[in-house]
């Protein structure tokens, strides 16, 4: 494994989030250099700091039992490693499991409840995204997908080219005949995520037009794309 | 009160990221996302979460690495089982 690899496959070791493919591989390979292992120390530091980063109100209980729920049933993801110094008992695996694994389960459920402030519609996108609940529905025109929640929160993950000049791309959630707008976006990136501003009742049509610049009262043009949920 | 100024202190540092690095980087800590979960759930390829993924962590880690950073002095903190 080259240096470079292993530094992005360490990152996502420090978050909790590598393949178990990749494990063995990024495992043997600290073990044998100093400068990688440096530098995964450094990055497990920050994504420990992450558990700071929600406020923390007290979870609804059944989310926390949920958490707590998921956090026991979690694979087993530990590679042991031979210690190389006494300081080394702990092996990075179970630095990764008790310093990350544990603090991401509690921090979960601060996150899940905590959706003031500054990040709250990108957060929200990722509670979304991130809820084990949520559903996929294939978009009808366009590749991506929308993604609902239980509680009918969703986010739409879309390839689209960016909206023509002083038009901007709006959302509408479609229940009975009256489409409400559901926010708009630019498309500025590939890949957009966006989220929408209301709830999508099972059963309803989201819909997507090109409209113009700061969106319009009801559509004026013909969906650019579709998702029956 | 220690705990609210580190609060502060790691948002500002979050939110002073690109969305799409915060995003990788929120989803596979707070959502528990593998990478090839996410590069499904995003419709990106691997490669991109993986990258995204270590740019954001790492600019992270010297946005917190500031001169009062309490960590520095005290690595094995680390290791020490979370408060429940």
């Amino acid at each position: 494994m080259d240096h470079e690899t292993a530094r992005e496959l360490s990152a996502a070791h420090a978050l909790g989030a590598l393949d178990v493919a990749d494990e063995g591989v990024l495992e043997a390979h600290l073990e044998t250099c100093d400068a990688c292992r440096d530098e995964f120390d450094r990055l497990l530091a920050a994504a420990a700091s992450l558990a700071y980063a929600p406020d923390p109100p007290a979870p609804p209980p059944a989310l926390r039992e949920r958490v707590l729920a998921a956090a026991r049933a979690e694979r087993p993801n530990v590679v042991p490693l031979r210690p190389r110094t006494p300081r080394r008992a702990f092996t990075v695996g179970t630095a990764v499991t008790a310093a990350t694994a544990a603090a991401a389960a509690v921090a979960l459920a601060f996150y899940a409840a905590d959706l003031s402030g500054d990040l709250e519609r990108e957060r929200s996108a990722s509670a979304v995204l991130a809820d084990p609940e949520a559903r996929d529905v294939a978009l009808a025109g366009a590749e991506g997908r929308l993604v609902v929640a239980p509680s009918g929160e969703a986010v739409l993950v879309a390839d689209l080219a960016g909206a023509p000049s002083s038009r901007t791309y709006q959302l509408w959630i479609i229940e009975g005949d009256r489409p409400e707008p559901a926010g708009t976006f630019g498309a500025e990136e590939q890949h957009d995520v966006v989220r929408l501003t209301g709830r999508v009742p099972a059963g309803a049509v989201v819909a997507v037009t090109v409209e113009r610049e700061g969106g319009v009262d009801a559509p004026t043009t013909e969906p650019v794309f579709t998702a029956q949920t | 009160v220690w705990r609210r100024l580190e609060r502060e202190r790691v948002r500002g540092a979050l939110s002073a990221l690109p969305d799409a690095q915060r995003q990788a980087i929120e989803l596979a800590y707070f959502g528990g996302y593998t990478q090839s979960e996410l590069a499904e759930r995003l419709d990106l390829p691997l490669g991109t979460i993986k990258s995204r993924m270590f740019s954001g962590l790492a600019r992270l880690r010297d946005l917190l690495g500031d001169a009062d950073n309490p960590y520095d002095e005290q690595e094995p903190w680390i290791t020490r089982p979370p408060a429940s």
